[in-house]
């Protein structure tokens, strides 16, 4: 599905990856871990197409298609889906309203029809007891007044609205209790329908109890140095990263 | 050679004086007198004089206007647009300065006076005068006033509909209207007015108008200055506000189109415990140009007064903004805050923000900022990740950086009017 080549990227001057290779399959399960600074956000950014980076060398082939030609908004309605570590406030947008916006220009892309109001609203309360949100918060801004664990579960209810086939979650479980972070990782493990491929970005190995991985990667100084089986976090909570140099 | 408007407007005066016989010794001749001599003297204000500095009247001391023009009629399908859906209103239509009774629909209501201003001068009523003696177009507005609408509110009323002063202007050449609104709410009372201007199909215009507003004891008013003009129409408006104790203003200043708007409010607050509210957005794009002026002056201690403006300029749209707090002496326990925030577009687009506090209390809470930025970029890319389109994304963005304002807006159909027109302006 996913297929990175040599990528290197560089935001204000700074080049942060350097040369990365990485493949992802449908249905695989992925994590990224690595010392503060190795690239982890920025491969997540990248992927997602944050303007801010600049892309110097390399190719990401994403379902056939080279991902760097296409704007933000087709990567998504592609199937692109990233899960923000800090996710934005939008006052005065509802999430009704920012999913029904992001869904019906997904469906518009897709040469369907726009969903109607009551579909919509079935849909909405479904996803959103998937993540525990009480459905009043449909009608309130888009992450206003959340706490940090109502962010995170926001996102992961984007993410179960949008359908998507590649996600990234970045850093989803920073900030997080344990009781926020088992429903997180129950909405995820829902959603995995065998077919998505999920890339979580993560420092701690407790998410990866909930989300069980079938790769663990180590990104390091801007490229992946040691790849393994869900074990490999184990080994690296007890290790730490001081033996990448 | 084309004569300047300033040079139109002495000749015009001289003609007029010259063809009075005993009305010039009335009180009424008298005002008019003093402000045409007055704006002899001082003239147009140049670029040199600080309330001044970035709005250009050349421009409109060079037009040939048709000063005072009379009624015309007009369909009532070309000014439906104005109205506010839903919204049941008492309506005062003003037509190129002129009361037009025919278009008014004022209902029935021993409680609340609503009348032309001429209606109310030759029924005697007691109008207080304008203190400003400075501003060109007040100065030109006493002069040669035309008409406008009078509206009293009796004590302890709650008025059950707002009131709406739609004012247009139609004609074939450019034309300069003077109207005058003289609003007083009664001690306990509650009213809301909503004001607005439109030229119709592209007349080159210039609406002056001057609101004289007195707020008694314990009162509440919300003044909307609704302000959606049309491409070639400029408006100045002076609104001189007074307040005694316990009273609350609120004046919203809605600025979606227009070609050149200059907005002054002067609020005095006389009475303990009043509060003045001044809320703003405007968008301004094209080449249109906007400048809210304000002054709010604290004389008596407790009061408070809240300014906010935010605001969108795009392409080569220029604003001005000048918000003062002036706290007396003896006005302690004055709470006064006050911000401008901006959003620019364009290199080319212009924002000249000046947020200022003169005090001379020393038990005060007051606080005065600006800021002025580029959409979120972050925020940008968090909607463009879902999916939505960049120029829908900007939209939303530009939405949701005037909502706060918008929610203070009390008159629910009115909020949703606004929300649309923004909707447009932003998609279309």
């Amino acid at each position: 599905m996913l297929k990175i080549k040599n990528l290197t990227a560089e935001v204000e001057g700074n080049v942060i990856l350097k040369g990365l290779d990485f493949e992802v399959n449908p249905g695989e399960v992925h994590a990224i871990m690595g010392p503060n600074g190795a690239g982890k956000s920025t491969l997540a950014a990248v992927i997602a197409g944050h303007p801010n980076f600049k892309i110097t060398s390399g190719s990401i082939e994403y379902n056939g298609k080279q991902l760097l030609e296409m704007e933000p908004e087709d990567r998504a309605r592609e199937g692109v889906f990233l899960a923000f570590q800090y996710p934005i406030e939008i006052p005065g947008v509802s999430n009704a309203n920012f999913m029904k916006s992001a869904i019906n220009e997904l469906r518009k892309y897709k040469g369907l029809d726009p969903l109607d109001s009551p579909s919509f609203l079935k849909m909405m309360r479904e996803k959103a007891e998937l993540v525990k949100l009480d459905k009043s918060f449909l009608s309130r801004s888009v992450n206003e007044g959340f706490s940090g664990g109502e962010k995170k579960r926001n996102e992961v209810f984007q993410m179960a609205m949008m359908d998507p086939e590649l996600i990234f979650m970045d850093e989803t479980d920073s900030g997080l209790d344990i009781d926020a972070l088992k429903v997180v990782a129950d909405g995820v493990n829902t959603i995995q329908d065998g077919k998505k491929a999920f890339v979580m970005i993560t420092h701690y190995q407790r998410l990866l109890d909930y989300i069980v991985p079938d790769f663990v990667h180590v990104l390091a100084d801007g490229k992946i140095v040691r790849s393994g089986p869900k074990e490999l976090a184990q080994e690296l909570e007890k290790t730490g990263y001081d033996w990448i140099h | 050679m084309k004569d300047t408007l300033k040079n139109k407007l002495i000749q015009k005066f001289k003609l007029y004086e010259s063809s009075l016989n005993g009305e010039s010794k009335s009180n009424d001749f008298k005002i008019k007198k003093n402000a045409i001599t007055q704006f002899e003297v001082l003239g147009f204000p140049t670029l040199k004089h600080e309330d001044w500095k970035y709005t250009n009247l050349a421009p409109i001391n060079n037009t040939d206007y048709h000063i005072n023009p009379d009624k015309v009629n007009i369909d009532i399908y070309d000014i439906e647009h104005l109205f506010i859906p839903n919204l049941d209103v008492d309506l005062i239509v003003l037509i190129n300065g002129n009361f037009d009774e025919s278009l008014s629909n004022i209902k029935n209501n021993e409680n609340i006076e609503i009348s032309s201003l001429i209606k109310a001068k030759a029924n005697n009523k007691n109008l207080l005068d304008i203190n400003e003696n400075k501003h060109p177009f007040v100065l030109i507005n006493k002069s040669f006033v035309q008409d406008g609408a009078y509206i009293k509110i009796n004590k302890n009323i709650r008025a059950e509909r707002p009131i709406h002063i739609v004012s247009i202007s139609s004609s074939n050449q450019p034309i300069l209207t003077n109207t005058q609104n003289y609003i007083e709410i009664g001690e306990s009372s509650e009213a809301s007015i909503i004001y607005s201007h439109y030229g119709l199909k592209s007349t080159i215009c210039l609406s002056n108008n001057l609101n004289k507003i007195i707020c008694n004891k314990n009162s509440k008013l919300e003044y909307n200055n609704l302000q959606i003009d049309s491409e070639n129409s400029s408006q100045v408006n002076f609104t001189e506000v007074q307040q005694e104790a316990d009273s609350i203003f609120t004046d919203n200043s809605l600025t979606i189109s227009g070609k050149f708007i200059r907005n002054d409010i002067k609020n005095q607050l006389l009475g303990n415990n009043s509060s003045s509210n001044f809320n703003g957005i405007y968008f301004t794009n094209k080449k249109d140009h906007l400048d809210n002026h304000s002054l709010v002056e604290h004389k008596v201690p407790n009061c408070t007064s809240n300014e906010l403006y935010k605001g969108i300029i795009d392409q080569r749209g220029k604003v001005v903004f000048n918000g003062k707090v002036l706290v007396h002496k003896n006005a302690q326990k004055t709470n006064a805050y006050q911000s401008n925030k901006n959003i620019i577009l364009t290199d080319t687009a212009s924002i000249n923000t000046k947020p200022e506090l003169e005090i001379y209390a020393d038990d005060v809470k007051c606080s005065h900022g600006t800021t002025t930025g580029k959409l979120d970029e972050e925020a940008l890319f968090y909607l463009t990740q879902r999916g939505i389109n960049k120029e829908y994304a900007k939209a939303m963005l530009m939405f949701t950086f005037v909502f706060e304002v918008i929610n203070k807006i009390s008159i629910y159909e009115l909020k949703k009017f606004i929300e649309d027109k923004i909707e447009t302006k932003l998609l279309g």
